[in-house]
């Protein structure tokens, strides 16, 4: 499926590439790939650019299917609630995206769950390429959405769609470890049938009486009471958490598009409740910025007025990108001078730093090194 | 050919037709200039590892020396032109591949990537063969042209043109440090600058001269000289090369003044002007990183250069229509023409004044 190729002549490339030193690696060696892959794997010999080969597919629902994967040797574990990149190239452009993990950590294979997205270039790709028996390019496990290792008396997980792939797998591991706590799942979909992994949560709400799930469906059926034809939205999530709930002893996860994580993250941290996780599958609607940046190579000036990201595009740039949502690091560039706010979290920060551009807004005029 | 003298109208014309071959030829890029690089970065990856592995097994054995330096020399000089040069041009950001992104590319040479971005992308390419502003024009320490006023100092420039010949990357690494404008006073000289700069130079000295016949065991000393033999290679040709595409005789160059409020016509026509193109085969072009095609590369600094041969006839054609000359010629033809400009200029104008009026009367 990948054009990335491995030297015809010497297949120990990866062995005389391991082994360089960090200054020696200039050239067709550069940094780039390999600095990210050691740093997330913290090992010397991490493979640059680890490939997984596809064992079998599952349907979950009519879009949705959950590709078993099975990565090299010295693959590192994961926790849950973190993802891997898959990268794919089409027509010559690599594309990479974020899949949750939602197999069980230390089963030998990951799983991830794709949905087919409407016009979704990577989806649709994937999941008409993926055969078994296919290799896929994939990363390390990354990501800071896990659970925390601390007394908890309560775990809240909320999710939207697709949103649903990273909760799954730490409610299930949660629940495994035979925790006594209460572990709330609020989830939202269009229909039943639409659910991913319903099959499974019904299971686990069979098994463990600590589990308690509530789903709101925009297609639901006004008489079932655990399939509610509401919003999913913090009103609504009050309404059924117990109103005693300790700040202190209670975990909130919040997985889903830019608008739904907003409103809940706002509502809980209004209610007292901090270190709230939130991972957002797309960027939530800012008020549109009046700051604009100055690209110092590119000898431009451009008004900003969703994020630093678009400005360059905008300003000529084929600046580098991923997800285009604050979890990759890809888009990450130097700015010289200036204040920016960060979209997702609404800090300001000023001076000589390195930031991520698609989700930074600058306030006033910012100097980036592009 | 004397080049016509153009019209505004037919500036513009020329412009727009130069444009809508960009244009034409941008639309085309995709699959196949991502399959191109990554089958040259495959090249350039098998020869160095053979050339390396060479030295360090074999490197003690005469042929295989020279074996192994050869393989070494040629990746290096394909890494310094083909990838490295254009990767940062920007020409292959579209693929946003980190391994091809103008942005985290650091090649393998003294200079850094970003100083060279600064003075090769943006100075040399905007302000190409303006006096006073491009400093590729005799990189501060040749006289090329008679706006240069001659100094006694001049006459070892073909001593120094040859120096500058073998240390040709440490002559780049330093040159945005912009020496001659240190020594009169116009620049400060920063810590935050020198750093980076100082930092690539020991590292890529490190790497070739100490790393590498340090783990070599016991052919330490081949493969010490088969290194320092393989950046000659490299400094050489890219030297020869470069000062064939701005310095043969006909390539011109402007003042500041005919270059204010320049149209995009008059860009174009400045970039033809200053540039000469080299003949040759399909494998002489990938060596030279497609610099043969100096003209085109200069118009379309963003094009992947692998299309260039593609592109030249119908500039070639374009040039002919608005009567302008295309410099190009044989590597011996052109670069006998640098070299002999070297000479000329090392020498005080008196000697050639009355020739040369002579010349322009004709």
């Amino acid at each position: 499926m990948n054009s990335t190729k491995e030297t015809r002549l010497f297949s120990g490339f990866t062995a005389f590439e391991s082994l360089l030193p960090d200054f020696a690696r200039t050239g067709i060696f550069s940094p780039a790939a390999q600095k990210y892959t050691r740093e997330q794997a913290g090992r010397l010999d991490a493979e640059y650019r680890p490939t997984a080969v596809v064992l079998s597919r599952r349907e979950e629902t009519a879009d949705t299917v959950t590709l078993k994967l099975l990565p090299g040797e010295r693959y590192p574990d994961f926790s849950p609630g973190q993802h891997i990149d898959v990268a794919v190239e089409i027509d010559g452009v690599r594309h990479v995206r974020q899949y949750s993990l939602t197999g069980i950590p230390g089963a030998g294979a990951l799983e991830i769950t794709v949905k087919r997205q409407k016009g979704g270039l990577v989806s649709n790709y994937l999941l008409n390429t993926a055969e078994s028996g296919a290799r896929i390019e994939i990363s390390v496990p990354r990501g800071e959405f896990l659970l925390r290792d601390q007394p908890t008396a309560s775990y809240c997980f909320f999710s939207a769609g697709s949103g649903i792939t990273p909760v799954y797998a730490m409610a299930r591991a949660v629940l495994q470890s035979g925790t006594k706590a209460d572990v709330w799942f609020f989830h939202a979909a269009r229909s039943k049938d639409t659910i991913i992994f319903r099959n499974s949560l019904e299971r686990l709400a069979f098994e463990y009486k600590n589990f308690k799930p509530y789903f709101f469906l925009k297609e639901g059926d006004a008489s079932d009471t655990t399939h509610r034809s509401v919003r999913l939205n913090y009103a609504a999530a009050e309404s059924i958490l117990p109103g005693d709930m300790n700040p202190h002893t209670t975990q909130v996860f919040i997985c889903g598009p830019g608008a739904f994580v907003q409103d809940l993250e706002g509502g809980f941290t209004t209610a007292g409740f901090s270190g709230i996780q939130s991972e957002y599958y797309t960027l939530p609607e800012t008020a549109a910025g009046e700051g604009s940046a100055r690209f110092i190579r590119s000898r431009t000036t451009v008004k900003a007025e969703t994020n630093l990201l678009e400005a360059a595009e905008a300003a000529g740039i084929q600046a580098k990108h991923g997800c285009r949502r604050g979890i990759c690091h890809e888009c990450k560039a130097h700015k010289r001078t200036g204040t920016v706010k960060n979209i997702l979290t609404g800090k300001e920060t000023s001076g000589r730093e390195d930031i991520q551009l698609c989700i930074t807004q600058p306030v006033g005029v910012v100097e980036i090194d592009l | 050919m004397k080049n016509r003298k153009l019209t505004p109208e037919e500036m513009n014309a020329f412009g727009a037709e130069l444009d809508a071959l960009r244009a034409e030829t941008l639309a085309k890029v995709g699959k196949e200039d991502a399959e191109y690089i990554r089958d040259i970065v495959q090249l350039c990856r098998d020869h160095e590892l053979l050339g390396r592995e060479l030295l360090k097994s074999d490197g003690a054995k005469p042929a295989d020396w020279l074996r192994g330096t050869y393989a070494l020399g040629i990746a290096k000089i394909l890494e310094n032109m083909e990838i490295g040069h254009n990767i940062m041009h920007g020409q292959y950001d579209f693929m946003n591949d980190p391994d091809f992104h103008s942005q985290t590319y650091e090649w393998d040479t003294a200079s850094t990537s970003s100083s060279w971005r600064h003075s090769h992308n943006y100075m040399h390419h905007t302000y190409t063969n303006v006096v006073g502003k491009d400093r590729d024009l005799g990189y501060g320490i040749l006289r090329l042209t008679d706006d240069e006023p001659w100094k006694p100092q001049y006459l070892a420039q073909p001593i120094s043109n040859f120096m500058l010949s073998v240390l040709f990357e440490w002559g780049v690494a330093l040159h945005d440090l912009e020496a001659e404008n240190l020594k009169s006073g116009k620049k400060q000289l920063t810590l935050q600058e020198l750093k980076p700069i100082l930092s690539k130079m020991f590292s890529q000295a490190a790497k070739d001269y100490v790393y590498f016949p340090v783990t070599a065991g016991k052919n330490a000393l081949p493969v010490l000289f088969g290194n320092i033999t393989a950046n000659l290679m490299r400094n050489v040709w890219a030297h020869a090369i470069i000062f064939c595409g701005h310095f043969t005789e006909k390539a011109e160059t402007f003042t500041v003044e005919e270059t204010e409020n320049e149209s995009r016509g008059a860009w174009y026509l400045r970039q033809l002007r200053g540039s000469s193109n080299l003949k040759g085969d399909w494998w002489f072009h990938i060596l030279t990183g497609n610099l043969s095609h100096q003209i085109e590369h200069h118009l379309f600094p963003d094009v992947p250069a692998w299309r260039y041969a593609q592109m030249a006839p119908k500039v070639q054609e374009i040039c002919e229509k608005y009567g302008q000359h295309y410099n190009t010629g044989s590597f011996t033809k052109q670069y006998g023409e640098v070299l002999k400009r070297i000479f000329r200029y090392s020498l005080p104008d008196s000697w050639f004044k009355k020739s040369e009026t002579a010349a322009l009367s004709a």
